[in-house]
C-alpha cells in the first residue's frame, strides 16, 4: 500500500463512526477512527499503535465500503468529501444532545464553499445565542478549517 | 368603589404575573444556554420575585407607611433591572443577529 494515500470515510463509515451499526471489529473500528481525511497512511501508521496490522485494516475497511482514498471519494462525488457529513459530525461531537438543530441547519444547507461558508456563520449565532456561547466560536473555527481544507483536497 | 377598582386590578396584575411564570418556565427547556440562556435564567428568577411579591400584595395593606414606601422603592427598583436585563438582552441578539 502507498504510504502517501489519504483516506476519507465513506458515509458508510461515518455512520458506523457514529452510531456502531455495523457491528465492527474493536481493531477495525480503531483504524476508522484514525482516519481523518488529511493524515497520509503513513501517519496513520503511526498513531496506530498496538494494532497489529494496520494497512491490512486500511485494506479491509476499504474493500467493505468504509473508506475511500480522497481520489475514489472524488470520482463518486463524495467529496472529501461531504463537507457537510464532516460538518454534521462536528457539530455532533462539540454539541452532543444539543447538537439537533445546527446539524438541521448543516444539512439544509447548499454544498459551495460559500453556501456553507454562510451556513457556518449561521450556525454559530445560534450555538452564541441559544446553546453555548463560548462553544460557538470553537465550532466556527473548526468548521472553517474543516472547509477551507476539504477545499484544498478537492483541488 | 376605589377599593373594588384597586381589588381588581391587583387580581388582573397578579394573574398576568403568574402568566409570566408560566411563559418563563415553558420557555426554559427550549433555550438551554447560550447569551439567551443565561439571561433567561436570570429574568427567571426576577419574575418568581415578582410573583411572590404580588402574591403578597393583599397583605401590604396591614405594614406600615415607611415599610410600604420600601416596598413600593424596592418594586421600582427590581422592575428596573428587569427592563434593563430584557433591553439588553433585545440588543445582543439584534446585534449578533445583523452583524
Amino acid at each position: 500500500m502507498d504510504s502517501r494515500l489519504v483516506f476519507v470515510r465513506t458515509a458508510k463509515g461515518e455512520e458506523e463512526f457514529e452510531r456502531r451499526n455495523h457491528g465492527l471489529s474493536q481493531v477495525l473500528r480503531r483504524v476508522l477512527i484514525l482516519v481523518d481525511g488529511k493524515s497520509p497512511v503513513s501517519r496513520i501508521v503511526e498513531r496506530g499503535l498496538g494494532v497489529p496490522d494496520v494497512e491490512g485494516a486500511l485494506s479491509t475497511l476499504a474493500a467493505e465500503g468504509y473508506i475511500a482514498t480522497a481520489e475514489e471519494a472524488g470520482r463518486r462525488g463524495l467529496g472529501v468529501g461531504d463537507a457537510k457529513a464532516e460538518l454534521e459530525t462536528l457539530a455532533r461531537t462539540l454539541l452532543g444532545s444539543q447538537s439537533a438543530k445546527v446539524v438541521k441547519k448543516i444539512q439544509e444547507s447548499g454544498s459551495t464553499p460559500q453556501e456553507l461558508s454562510a451556513t457556518i456563520d449561521s450556525c454559530r449565532k445560534l450555538i452564541k445565542l441559544f446553546i453555548d456561547d463560548k462553544k460557538a466560536d470553537e465550532f466556527a473555527r473548526r468548521a472553517q478549517e474543516l472547509l477551507f481544507s476539504s477545499t484544498q483536497m478537492g483541488h | 368603589m376605589d377599593v373594588e377598582i384597586v381589588t381588581v386590578i391587583m387580581a388582573s396584575a397578579i394573574i398576568v404575573m403568574l402568566y409570566c411564570l408560566f411563559l418563563v418556565f415553558s420557555l426554559k427547556s427550549k433555550v438551554p444556554g447560550g447569551v439567551v440562556g443565561k439571561r433567561w435564567r436570570l429574568l427567571s428568577a426576577m419574575v418568581v420575585l415578582f410573583a411572590i411579591g404580588y402574591g403578597a400584595m393583599p397583605f401590604l395593606g396591614e405594614l406600615s407607611e415607611v415599610t410600604l414606601r420600601y416596598v413600593v422603592a424596592l418594586i421600582f427598583f427590581f422592575g428596573a433591572i428587569y427592563v434593563a436585563i430584557t433591553i439588553k438582552l433585545i440588543y445582543t441578539v439584534i446585534e449578533e443577529l445583523s452583524a
